[in-house]
């Protein structure tokens, strides 16, 4: 019963606990003695009562036993603490003195405790050992009380990163619980995860440095992190997929490395994967196509769904994209057709290909499973091409085939893409020209949607679309009063409507606080919260905002944050700006 | 079932008090609820070792608290650090889940924003790192450190594509 009192940690004392052969009830014979208080303390210890009566063994007691090599019955006598050479020289000239009781008063408990005839070694020993055991004692005056891993772990479970970090620091046994898959998996599902705001692209003197600014929004925390790997590289787009930030595309200046510079510059295919917590990067097989600010979209996806390379075969009947369609007619038909996904799915023509694509991603997924057994799809359409046009294409990435392949392109009348999120198992675009079309990741084609009302909004001022929780939101800038009439007093404001997904009609749900003054403000969602960072130039300065609005909560929207990150930074870091979101 | 005449039920801590409790409460001690369950006949008094009358003292506190609707209202500050891990091993000796939850979570709080030294001192342990991989660690954990570069995994080099 005392070990659970113990615990697992390390220390000296428990090393010699192991030594002992103690059976239970001499010890428990020992503790009644012990009960019959004595004022002869010979470790010059204040106790309390109670603690003796602690399931009937003092853990002060055993401490001694462990330390003089106490109560040893049975046990070689020779391997005890401490230098037995000395035993026999003071035996003869302490004996015969007044020892000094080390538990007990009475002979009669010695002669018990000592009944298989150690009893003068054991004193001897004692008056040898007095003094380190009074050192001992006194510097560590109260015994640590050890909690088991079990516990240990359940508490450090609940620590936010920075702390978790920390005890990774404490010793070997801690930083191994807490790196287990097992323990990251626990924290995970305990919810006791928070979310880290990552702002890339900033830019500092001209020059893109590849610092990464984070901040931890639930201690309200930055930290700035060093990303070498990105420097000289601006208007790439980044998107969080599990416990990374893929970096995708984007330039770099060819002549002056490390400027952003807009007239002599190289579009990149290549894609970057950064783990914020193990400070690493590695590269992930490049797009088809080079692209700066690809619209990125990510879907989690289960093992068994059917891999996309065996897709690149079909072809996809161009009636389908584009065009009058029915649901431009009866926006029911969108659902009906979702509701015979499922029923059309088992009647597939493709049956021969996707069973080999099973067979393949159960191997696949065997091989995965110890790095990151989680599946996921990163979509990339639209964005710029290497002379800057504006580009309609697509591409999708599986993580578990580890390759890039092409997806049917935008309609045709859809214009340029400037947003996009996923939301269930559809991946929605907005275009400059009011346009929303939604991607069918399983049935692999686009459908554009007619949602109404568009809103209204300034025509700078492309709308960004974010989802949460299974919600698909925009945020878009309309004049407030006046609707733009000369004369009157206007004011454009930036207002987060929600698009029914059932009846696609896009209603207003609440108005950020902030005037509207970037274009190019960021938005991410987060569980059930959604961000927006906003970054402008100024009077001279460049300024930053980040709110977050929790969408059970509509009508709040809150600063968490303001102008930590920008008073270094240029003000072309606005419009490079790009910002993820993990949980961590 | 035990004491079926009455609605208490008497937990006798280690150091000999005698509790009378609402059934109730000792229904949200697993521990105690196996006693019971696994006695045939009826039970007068339920032993629970590594608990002590103050441990109990608080855990009453908090059922009442809790019932009232009041648990978060409950606190363990006035606890010092050793007195709060062993009244969460009573606890947890005790199998209370929700109470258990509300000590994980205190212990968490006092280590939370502390340094390295301070929760090794809280634990009572001793640093088994070499200098040179505690350096390591803290280089690849700390982000607040300028100039500590990201490095490639494994052996991945930098290329422009």
């Amino acid at each position: 019963m005392f070990s659970e009192r113990l615990g697992a940690e390390e220390s000296r004392c428990q090393e010699d606990f192991h030594g002992l052969s103690v059976s239970k009830r001499l010890v428990r014979s020992v503790s009644q003695k012990l009960r019959k208080k004595n004022n002869n303390r010979s470790l010059g210890e204040e106790e309390d009562e109670d603690d003796d009566d602690v399931n009937g063994v003092s853990l002060k007691c055993l401490t001694l036993y462990g330390r003089g090599g106490g109560c040893k019955v049975g046990a070689d006598t020779g391997d005890e603490v401490g230098d037995s050479s000395n035993r026999r020289r003071s035996s003869s000239g302490e004996e015969g003195k007044g020892y000094k009781p080390v538990c007990g008063p009475q002979d009669t408990a010695v002669v018990d405790c000592f009944s298989y005839g150690v009893r003068d070694r054991f004193w001897r020993r004692h008056q040898r050992k007095n003094s380190e055991i009074d050192e001992l004692m006194t510097t560590n005056n109260k015994m640590h009380i050890f909690l088991p891993d079990d516990i240990l772990e359940m508490c450090l479970v609940r620590l936010p990163l920075t702390s978790l970090m920390n005890a990774r620091l404490v010793c070997k046994k801690w930083r191994s619980l807490t790196t287990t898959p097992r323990f990251l998996q626990m924290r995970r599902e305990g919810l006791y995860q928070n979310p880290w705001l990552f702002l890339f692209g900033a830019v500092k003197d001209g020059f893109c440095s590849g610092e990464i600014h984070a901040l931890d929004v639930s201690q309200n925390q930055w930290h700035r992190i060093d990303a070498g790997f990105l420097r000289g590289r601006f208007l790439f787009s980044v998107a969080s997929v599990q416990d990374d930030i893929f970096i995708v595309g984007g330039c770099s200046s060819l002549t002056n490395f490390g400027k952003v510079d807009r007239s002599s510059f190289k579009t990149h295919r290549g894609v970057l994967s950064f783990s914020p917590l193990t400070k690493s990067w590695r590269k992930i097989p490049s797009m088809k196509y080079a692209r700066s600010i690809p619209i990125l979209g990510v879907f989690e996806v289960s093992l068994d769904f059917p891999s996309y390379q065996s897709r690149q075969d079909k072809r996809f009947p161009r009636s389908r994209i584009g065009g009058v369609s029915d649901v431009y007619e009866d926006p029911h038909k969108l659902s009906m057709r979702r509701h015979c996904r499922s029923t059309i799915n088992e009647t597939e023509a493709s049956t021969l290909p996707s069973r080999k694509a099973h067979k393949f991603l159960k191997q696949i997924s065997d091989l995965s499973s110890s790095k990151n057994s989680r599946r996921f799809l990163l979509v990339a359409v639209g964005g710029l091409g290497s002379w800057d046009e504006p580009l309609d294409s697509g591409e999708i990435y599986d993580s578990v085939s580890n390759k890039w392949t092409d997806i049917p392109r935008l309609p045709f009348d859809f214009g340029i893409a400037c947003s996009g999120v996923v939301c269930g198992k559809m991946f929605y675009v907005y275009s400059e020209t009011d346009k929303l079309a939604a991607y069918d990741i399983e049935r692999g084609f686009w459908i554009a949607i007619q949602a109404t009302p568009i809103p209204p909004r300034v025509h700078e001022y492309y709308p960004k679309l974010v989802s949460s929780n299974g919600r698909l939101f925009m945020l878009s800038v309309s004049w407030c009063e006046g609707d733009g009439q000369i004369g009157r007093r206007n004011k454009a404001v930036r207002k987060l409507w929600e698009l029914d997904l059932l009846y696609l009609t896009w209603t207003e749900v609440s108005v950020h606080p902030d005037a509207p003054m970037d274009w190019n403000a960021v938005f991410v969602a987060d569980k059930n919260l959604i961000f927006g960072v906003e970054m402008f130039k100024i009077f001279g300065q460049v300024l930053d905002f980040f709110t977050v609005c929790d969408v059970t909560d509509m009508s709040n929207w809150n600063h968490i944050s303001r102008n930590h990150v920008t008073h270094e930074l240029d003000g072309s870091s606005c419009v490079t700006k790009s910002v993820a979101v993990l949980h961590l | 079932m035990a004491s079926s005449s009455s609605n208490l039920i008497s937990l006798k801590t280690s150091d000999g008090t005698v509790f009378k409790v609402e059934r109730a409460l000792a229904k949200t001690m697993k521990t105690v609820q196996a006693i019971i369950e696994e006695a045939d006949a009826n039970i007068y008094m339920i032993p629970i070792h590594n608990v002590f009358s103050h441990h109990m003292d608080m855990i009453i506190d908090y059922y009442k608290l809790s019932v009232a609707g009041k648990s978060k209202e409950f606190s363990v500050e006035k606890l010092d650090n050793d007195e709060l891990k062993d009244f969460l091993l009573a606890v947890h000796y005790l199998n209370m889940e929700d109470l258990f939850e509300v000590l994980t979570q205190a212990v968490a709080d006092r280590l939370e924003k502390k340094s390295v030294g301070y929760v090794r001192k809280y634990f009572g342990i001793e640093n088994d790192f070499t200098p040179e991989e505690y350096a390591a660690i803290r280089k690849k954990n700390d982000w607040a450190f300028k100039g500590d570069d990201i490095e490639p995994e494994e052996d991945e080099e930098k290329q422009e594509e």
